[in-house]
């Protein structure tokens, strides 16, 4: 069932010896969040830039599977209907603006840590890349995803897959590098 | 790119994705199932509330509102991930939420409206071509087909915008006579549960395509929209259209054709044949015979080009006669009520013109009358080819 390249993040211990009670459809989505809810949020906070957007992102996508969870856990990946639905909601314009402004009204004052210079540099360096190189290169290199699998993902052709990843790399290589030379000049 | 560098950036992910995952809340599973619970106990009671305030039970649709929810609180089997806080995405212009907010307060707009319900709200369509009536804002959509109403011809539904929750796609027709201008227009609900318009999928053109059949979301929340070249409506037959399935997907601020054929082929009925005429003044001639002339001219005002048969109801006495009669590939002298004159091909946007010369020999009278001149369009094969508009294929002449 499970087609997934992800990196299993954040799972349940394992079940105590003599528990051999068939797994129960909850139970089994419950697997599937906890093997993929962090490393999503990964994936949508390098595409995004805000981890905070990434979280609610992700954890709605999951709200919408679990909705329907009889027929996508029969997909042949589940996986990829999940993370499909959580880049569209950062994607789609009208979402967008609607998920701000009650964003704006749930927003809480919190005083929390702020990123470290890596992330904020990668993050950076991410912003500057048109959103279907930064998309590319975050599968490939977050998601794990081979460029057939990019392909397939994106509904284009392989090549169209390597030529964003050479250019989001070229790029991401060029903006890390500068970034770099700027703090060695301070 | 040099290997050292693909590497160097290879650990430079690695390193973001340690330093993110330490810092992502989980809020759990169980939070999933109390928002999707409380959202489908949100939906069924707005729904039990509609269906008894529209029968009269107003007390009973009052418990369904207020009454306490007996269901006992759902049980978490996997406790939250507790993690240090949320730092604040200071890089992106988007508002930063602290905190996962999937609890049972949040609520996804139900994107699935029904015929009735769009029926009953006020929408706004992106706008109709220049020369329509038909409102685009505050827009009511209509259940029928008067003129100059918001015609609402078929509803699907599906994600189109790949996120997961369902949204509204109709085909509507600003109607006009038996024809009109259409367009597909995608729906949703915000959090109000107003219906918002997200955007229009495909419409009809001036040019091609003119029609719009049918529509189809399928599970890939492609729309599929099966278009026509050629309007139907107007008293020709709809068979004369060429159609084509063709796929949409949205792209985040509008449609595109995804799939399908994206031009039609030529189509034997995208002829229109103009003709005009002088009426035919005959006067005497030197040998007691009547002659005159009738200027004839034709214009294919369309795309393809057509064979012509031109025929003229003149009274059998009246007789072809010169030269005029030289660019007809038959011999109309053998032909008699009507006078037929085939000619060569016409191309699309061009016009030919011809003076006929006519005789009445001695002895031969005829009075006054009218007589139709007339234009067919051949195809190659010379079958006759139906126009869409063929009002303007005959014209009225006096003789005298």
């Amino acid at each position: 069932m499970l087609v997934t390249r992800d990196v299993r993040v954040g799972a349940p211990p394992p079940e105590p010896p003599g528990n051999s009670i068939p797994a129960a459809p909850e139970l089994v989505f419950d697997d599937f969040y906890h093997a993929h809810f962090r490393g999503l949020v990964v994936q949508l906070t390098a595409y995004t830039g805000d981890l905070g957007q990434a979280q609610d992102l992700v954890q709605e996508a999951f709200c919408r599977a679990y909705a329907r969870w009889d027929r996508i856990a029969g997909y042949e990946d589940p996986l990829a209907w999940v993370r499909k639905v959580a880049w569209n909601l950062g994607h789609n314009r009208w979402r967008r603006l609607r998920t701000a402004q009650s964003w704006l009204l749930r927003q809480r004052e919190a005083h929390v840590a702020g990123p470290s210079p890596d992330r904020v540099a990668l993050d950076v360096a991410l912003a500057t890349l048109p959103p279907k190189q930064r998309r590319a290169v975050v599968l490939h290199y977050l998601a794990d995803l081979s460029v057939a699998e990019i392909a397939a993902e994106e509904q284009v052709a392989e090549g169209t897959v390597k030529s964003w990843l050479h250019r989001g790399r070229t790029a991401l290589a060029t903006q890390l590098r500068d970034t770099t030379e700027e703090v060695r000049d301070v | 790119m040099s290997e050292p560098e693909t590497l160097g950036l290879a650990e430079e992910f690695a390193h973001y994705r340690r330093t993110v995952l330490d810092k992502v809340e989980v809020p759990g599973p169980a939070a999933v199932r109390r928002t999707v619970r409380g959202r489908n106990r949100r939906r069924w009671g707005a729904t039990a509330t509609t269906v008894l305030a529209l029968f009269g039970g107003s007390a009973i649709g009052y418990a369904a509102m207020n009454g306490p929810d007996h269901r006992p609180p759902p049980v978490d089997p996997t406790p939250s991930i507790s993690v240090s806080p949320t730092p604040d995405g200071s890089t992106s212009p988007t508002p930063s939420a602290s905190a996962t907010s999937a609890g049972p307060g949040s609520a996804v707009p139900d994107g699935r409206i029904s015929r009735a319900q769009l029926l009953g709200a006020a929408v706004t369509l992106p706008a109709w071509r220049a020369g329509l009536d038909c409102p685009s804002s505050a827009a009511r959509l209509s259940g029928d087909s008067r003129e100059g109403v918001n015609w609402l011809e078929a509803l699907d539904h599906g994600d189109i915008d790949g996120d997961g929750a369902v949204e509204t796609v109709a085909l509507v027709r600003c109607v006009f006579g038996t024809g009109g201008s259409q367009q597909v227009v995608a729906f949703d609900r915000d959090e109000q549960g107003k219906v918002v318009t997200l955007g229009r999928v495909v419409a009809t053109t001036i040019d091609k395509p003119q029609w719009l059949f049918a529509l189809d979301v399928v599970g890939d929340g492609t729309v599929r929209v099966q278009v026509g070249d050629i309007a139907p409506g107007g008293g020709w037959p709809a068979e004369f259209s060429q159609r084509q399935w063709r796929g949409y997907r949205s792209q985040g601020d509008a449609f595109a054709q995804v799939s399908g054929p994206t031009s039609f082929a030529p189509n034997r009925h995208d002829v229109n044949l103009v003709v005009t005429a002088t009426n035919l003044v005959l006067a005497d001639a030197a040998d007691g015979a009547k002659v005159g002339t009738v200027t004839v001219r034709i214009r294919n005002t369309a795309g393809l080009a057509a064979y012509v048969a031109l025929r003229l109801g003149l009274p059998a006495e009246v007789r072809p006669d010169g030269s005029g009669w030289a660019a007809c590939r038959n011999d109309p002298a053998t032909t008699r009520e009507p006078v037929r004159c085939d000619l060569n091909k016409l191309e699309g946007g061009k016009e030919t013109q011809l003076t006929l010369g006519f005789r009445v020999p001695a002895g031969s009278t005829v009075g006054t009358g009218k007589a139709d001149v007339d234009v067919r369009a051949m195809d190659a094969d010379f079958d006759f080819v139906e126009e869409v508009y063929d009002v303007d294929n005959t014209v009225s002449v006096t003789y005298r």
